[in-house]
């Protein structure tokens, strides 16, 4: 086995490989932020929804984190223009992995519903704030007792 | 609301990361131009196969450390998230 690397050559094809890159990169960022909504929205399902949308959404992330992601790309690649739909390869791309990415995030974000505690969600409400309003109240972010508490009065903030 | 960020932040940035590395790949095998897709093309014309992946191994890691970085420190300055890069 003679083989002689030449990177010179690799090396040479840097600029296409970084225009690659920044592909990969945007591919990468809009996958995140779909399926951070997808997540979202199903997350807020499973976490306050009916039997009936909990149900939705579970069979919804049942079934995409336990395919392929390759599988769901192909799919929407090769079985789609079978029934008309036709797509070019960045668009299925980016909506497989966005649906892929959906049902992992749907799991994270519901993760983090269910890390806040009860008494925390009952306390918001004696303040008068409804379900998805004590959810989207930031305002408190610097007073919420569960900081103060956890930070020792010695520490440096 | 703000525990909720504080408490997923570190796994969403890590979801990240790896929609990065090991989702965007996957697009290369239909034909994405993104960086593996690119060197596979250009593989198939000069044949230097382990030099080209080689260095787009190494652009990959360039490629995550800058988002692991830069998401520490989003994370660092508005969760309060205490994250380690290294």
């Amino acid at each position: 086995m003679n083989y002689t690397f030449q990177f010179g050559v690799a090396l040479a094809q840097l600029p296409e490989l970084l225009k690659g890159a920044v592909v990969t990169f945007e591919l990468g960022l809009l996958t995140f932020c779909g399926g951070t909504l997808i997540g979202l929205l199903f997350a807020s399902l499973k976490s306050f929804g009916g039997a009936g949308l909990r149900r939705l959404a579970n069979v919804y992330v049942i079934f995409f984190t336990n395919t392929p992601a390759l599988i769901q790309i192909y799919f929407l690649y090769f079985g789609l223009p079978e029934v008309g739909i036709r797509w070019s390869s960045f668009p299925c791309t980016l909506i497989g992995l966005t649906l892929n990415a959906g049902a992992y995030l749907t799991e994270i974000l519901r993760a983090g519903f269910i890390s806040v505690r009860r008494t925390e969600m009952e306390a918001a409400e004696t303040l008068g704030m409804s379900v998805c309003g004590s959810r989207s109240a930031s305002s408190s972010c610097r007073t919420s007792p569960r900081r103060s508490i956890r930070r020792s009065p010695t520490s440096s903030w | 609301m703000p525990h909720i960020a504080k408490a997923i932040y570190p796994a969403l940035a890590n979801f990240f990361v790896v929609i990065l590395v090991m989702g965007t790949s996957v697009g290369a095998v239909i034909g994405v131009d993104e960086l593996t897709g690119t060197a596979i093309n250009i593989s198939t014309e000069n044949y230097r196969w382990i030099e080209m992946f080689i260095v787009v191994a190494g652009l990959y890691v360039v490629l995550t450390l800058i988002a692991s970085l830069s998401l520490a420190l989003v994370g660092r300055w508005a969760f309060r998230v205490k994250a380690k890069v290294f």
